[in-house]
């Protein structure tokens, strides 16, 4: 398992948001932990799957879609808060995520 | 003669566009989701050149509509029949003597992979990712994009791509030449 130092975390983090700024056309600073994807984002799952692909890439994490998506499955991930965590795991876990 | 509500034809100068429009991830609902006598009156009546097929949005296309799939696989030969209409519409598209060009960003999985296949040209976006998700289904791409993948890469790498189910992104892409170019 990786370590996730607090550096990391700060970095996965800011990612998280950076992308979903981005994405779905909010300024950074009015994302909050407790906003939804789907209903306050208007997003959807598929900004996920582009999201681990940004994660594997600047990480070179041995992720495979199938693994997150069984993991989401059973936990999901709703809300900017969940995905930040998710987002740790998969960066900790990689396919042993399930 | 039909249009496909999923489908907006676009004409600009002597080239046709087509968009995939259904809904955020602009799914392909049925096999049969173009009216083929359509799109050759569309091309000849505006004297087109070349075709670009895109997906309205963010994404090409997220794929076919895996809910339908389930509610019909014990329907006895729905899947047979409307595999093998849209395996026509495909092989039509492919056998096109004008130019054919998927212009991909985004999602392009399963079905809007093998609709991607069928054209000559593929360019996409930096972000664009390609996946045949089928396997996680028990599923094998039904329209012969594994065969139209296979000419394209060879059969070991094309086998790799569709059994895992991963997902390739667009640097892989054109490294094996599934796209011709990508860009930002």
């Amino acid at each position: 398992m990786r370590e996730l130092t607090a550096e990391i975390k700060s970095e996965i983090k800011e990612i998280v948001y950076e992308f979903f700024a981005d994405e779905c056309d909010i300024p950074v600073d009015h994302l909050k932990e407790g906003s939804k994807i789907i209903e306050d984002l208007d997003g959807d799952s598929l900004l996920f799957v582009e999201l681990i692909e940004i994660l594997k890439k600047k990480y070179d994490l041995a992720i495979q879609l199938q693994a997150v998506g069984k993991y989401l499955l059973k936990n999901p991930a709703e809300t900017l808060a969940q995905v930040v965590e998710t987002a740790y795991l998969v960066y900790q876990k990689e396919n042993e995520i399930v | 003669m039909n249009k496909d509500d999923n489908i907006a034809y676009e004409v600009k100068g002597d080239i046709g566009i087509l968009i995939i429009q259904n809904g955020s991830k602009n799914v392909i609902d049925e096999p049969c989701f173009l009216d083929v006598e359509y799109l050759e009156d569309w091309i000849i009546s505006n004297s087109l050149k070349g075709v670009v097929i895109t997906g309205k949005g963010r994404h090409f296309s997220v794929g076919a509509n895996v809910d339908n799939i389930r509610q019909n696989r014990d329907t006895i030969g729905y899947l047979e029949k409307s595999l093998n209409k849209g395996k026509e519409i495909l092989a039509y598209i492919e056998q096109l003597n004008i130019i054919t060009v998927a212009a991909i960003s985004g999602i392009c999985f399963g079905a809007g992979f093998e609709l991607a296949l069928a054209c000559q040209h593929r360019i996409c976006t930096e972000n664009a990712l390609f996946a045949f998700p089928e396997s996680n289904l028990g599923m094998m791409p039904g329209l012969a994009g594994n065969l139209r993948l296979a000419q394209l890469i060879g059969k070991a790498a094309a086998s790799e791509i569709i059994i895992s189910g991963r997902s390739v992104t667009a640097e892989e892409a054109l490294e094996k030449k599934y796209s011709k170019s990508y860009s930002t």
